[in-house]
């Protein structure tokens, strides 16, 4: 018959806790840095486009003339080359996979249009670039 | 003399964790030969490298197989930087390291459960992949997945890993190793467990030699082959490693070999923490593999030994990218270690190669 | 860094005395592949001798034509039997000699010779990189003509000089 080799283990598994969680009524406390889903900061984003080309699944889809960025999430690997190489940076990888559906989606996102003071300051910036340019070159034809 | 008969094993089998087929011809209960098949989950993935450039690459190199995730990513990206002759940090060499041996620790932990469910042992089956559970809880603390890591960029690392966390791994895995011991007597000294291994699938060492066998399966019948030996990356680093054999030749040496080589990865691990330096873990790569190069590399995975061949022409395309897994070396053996066997044996010689298909395949 | 390694072009004919002088000599194959070029198929084998000098001695038999026939290695390797069904499969070559023959049946594949197949991404960039390379040699060509130009130049107006002189 020889002893029983798994002894203290089947002991403790018997009289301790058990080693899993019951899921879906409880949830095992996920570790920082889990990968789960590709959230964007609109606001900041430049429409590059650098991470639709990185993307290796092709998920993302980057618009620059509608202004919108969109993802695949089912086509998402989670592999995180975008949030590597977006320059801005305002792409991060949040935790919570895409759950299970029925249907293939797109999730897409707009740029807000731009707010009343936002035009007016760029006006501004504008026509004072092109007062310094004007000033610049009188000041270069008078050392002429 | 009985007649022969042919009874097809695979691909779907509830012991087998990957597809293969294998044809038996059986007589009275005797294996005679077996001829095997595979190609149920070739993918095509060597093409791919037309359309994904090289950086995107190293994200499908990863998927080719669950178990050696880690394997192919690092081997791929130490091939593609041999390529382009990048010289990576070092802490991300002693980084990579770490990341593969907790691989091997997981992947024979995986496979020492799969050997006890095949000869019945669910208990012992249950009690290594909840041990099991414990490595693949690290490697989501340190890269954010449990099986498919993404953690190994061209270049380096994605994530830099920091001193407390590095102190966990150490905590766990000692932790591990306490309870393991338990697990492996009970693999080594039951007298049941025994009567099934000691003794069945015997590849003698000029057989092993012939077929080319590499891994823990070459190394139970005193083959030393092993690719830690030859000094790639941080392996080069260790203070001194001898690679475990036996000279039993049958599944008990199998068995063997991969329980003590858990300990010699946590030792090894334990190592890498203690001398890793400081630094930075990635460099970027610029520009694309010249036209015409090639490079190859090679790695030990727990399975054996593993090839990877580059080849570039001058766009950020790959030209060639061909990653040559150990088992496809060892079905030959396989098959040779069929002859002779009784049809229940076959199950259990099977899985001491440790099969590995989808890597296989790709 | 990786593994020492050479790489070496070879002849078809030569192949399989080479492989028997390895099998002999105690190495071990580790590898077989092939590479799909337009002109051909380039094939390589791999071989090395664990606790010798650990180098990873590659050989290249290049441009071997589309569906011809190559010789088998199983006689001194019989381990490589699915890398060369795979060659059969995959590129479409014929391997004579061969110790266990799947007879094109290894991977049950839906095309024959997939890898042969050249996709019109792959010809595109094809086409586009050797576009960038003619234009690099004929730039080359003309800074070559330009350099020549300018050293013949000096020597005649340092005649003139000494003449002056």
């Amino acid at each position: 018959m020889g002893s029983f080799k798994l002894g203290k283990m089947t002991l403790k598994s018997l009289f301790g806790k058990p080693s899993t969680v019951l899921y879906p009524f409880e949830e095992k406390p996920l570790p920082a840095g889990i990968k789960g889903h590709i959230e964007n900061d609109i606001a900041a984003c430049t429409l590059c486009g650098t991470c639709s080309r990185v993307c290796p699944s092709g998920a993302l889809a980057v618009d620059r003339k509608e202004g919108t960025w969109s993802i695949d999430r089912f086509r998402c690997v989670q592999c995180g080359s975008c949030v590597l190489n977006c320059p801005v940076p305002c792409l991060t990888m949040a935790p919570g996979y895409q759950k299970p559906s029925r249907q293939i989606s797109r999730d897409t996102l707009e740029k807000p249009a731009p707010s009343a003071e936002e035009l007016a300051a760029k006006e501004a910036a504008k026509k004072a670039k092109i007062e310094a340019a004007m000033k610049a070159k009188a000041a270069r034809e008078a050392a002429k | 003399m009985g007649k022969a008969t042919i009874i097809p094993f695979g691909p779907q089998h509830p012991v087998l964790p990957e597809p293969l087929h294998l044809d038996l011809v059986v007589e009275d209960e005797t294996v005679i030969e077996a001829v095997p098949q595979i190609g149920f989950i070739h993918r095509g993935l060597e093409k791919l490298t037309e359309t994904r450039d090289y950086n995107q690459f190293i994200y499908i190199a990863e998927r080719i197989c669950g178990i050696c995730a880690v394997g192919h990513s690092l081997g791929y990206a130490e091939t593609v930087e041999g390529l382009m002759g990048l010289e990576v940090p070092k802490r991300a060499s002693y980084l990579r390291v770490i990341l593969h041996e907790m691989s091997r620790i997981h992947s024979h932990m995986l496979w020492m459960g799969l050997a006890a469910d095949a000869f019945g042992f669910e208990s012992l089956f249950m009690h290594c992949w909840r041990l099991r559970e414990r490595v693949l809880d690290l490697f989501e603390a340190m890269t954010g997945g449990r099986v498919i890591l993404s953690a190994v960029r061209v270049g380096g690392m994605v994530r830099d890993q920091d001193a407390a966390t590095l102190q966990h791994v150490q905590e766990v895995l000692e932790g591990i190793k306490g309870e393991y011991d338990e697990i492996c007597r009970a693999f080594l000294n039951d007298a049941s467990v025994r009567s099934r291994l000691v003794g069945v699938g015997v590849i003698e060492h000029d057989d092993a030699v012939k077929f080319g066998m590499v891994g823990p399966f070459a190394r139970a019948s005193n083959v030393v082959n092993d690719v830690r030996c030859k000094g790639t990356g941080a392996y080069a680093e260790l203070s001194d490693f001898t690679p475990i054999t036996s000279t039993d030749c049958d599944c008990f040496a199998r068995v063997e070999v991969r329980a003590k080589e858990i300990l010699q990865s946590i030792d090894i691990i334990e190592e890498m923490i203690a001398r890793i330096p400081e630094g930075p873990v990635f460099e970027k790569p610029k520009g694309s593999p010249s036209d015409g190069a090639m490079a190859c590399g090679a790695l030990e995975q727990p399975r054996g030994e593993c090839y990877y061949f580059a080849q570039g022409n001058g766009t950020k395309y790959l030209e060639r990218m061909r990653m040559r897994t150990p088992t496809s070396m060892n079905l030959a053996g396989m098959a040779a270690a069929l002859k002779g066997c009784d049809l229940a044996d076959v199950n259990m010689i099977v899985l001491t190669i440790d099969p590995c298909i989808s890597c296989t395949e790709r | 860094m990786t593994v020492k390694q050479t790489f070496t072009d070879i002849e078809l004919s030569e192949l399989v005395d080479l492989a028997a002088e390895k099998q002999a000599a105690g190495y071990r194959c580790v590898n077989t592949h092939c590479v799909n070029g337009v002109d051909g198929v380039d094939i390589i084998y791999t071989f090395v001798v664990d606790g010798g000098d650990d180098v990873y001695e590659n050989y290249r038999v290049k441009n071997v034509p589309h569906k011809s026939h190559i010789p088998s290695i199983q006689g001194s390797f019989p381990g490589v039997f699915p890398f060369e069904n795979e060659t059969q499969d995959l590129y479409g070559l014929t391997v004579d000699g061969m110790l266990l023959d799947f007879h094109f049946n290894f991977y049950s594949t839906d095309m024959s010779e997939p890898m042969t197949v050249i996709t019109p991404e792959k010809k595109a960039a094809m086409e586009k990189a050797a576009k960038i390379a003619k234009a690099k040699a004929a730039k080359a060509a003309k800074d070559a003509q330009a350099k020549a130009a300018a050293s013949a130049a000096p020597t005649m107006t340092q005649a003139e000089e000494g003449e002056d002189k």
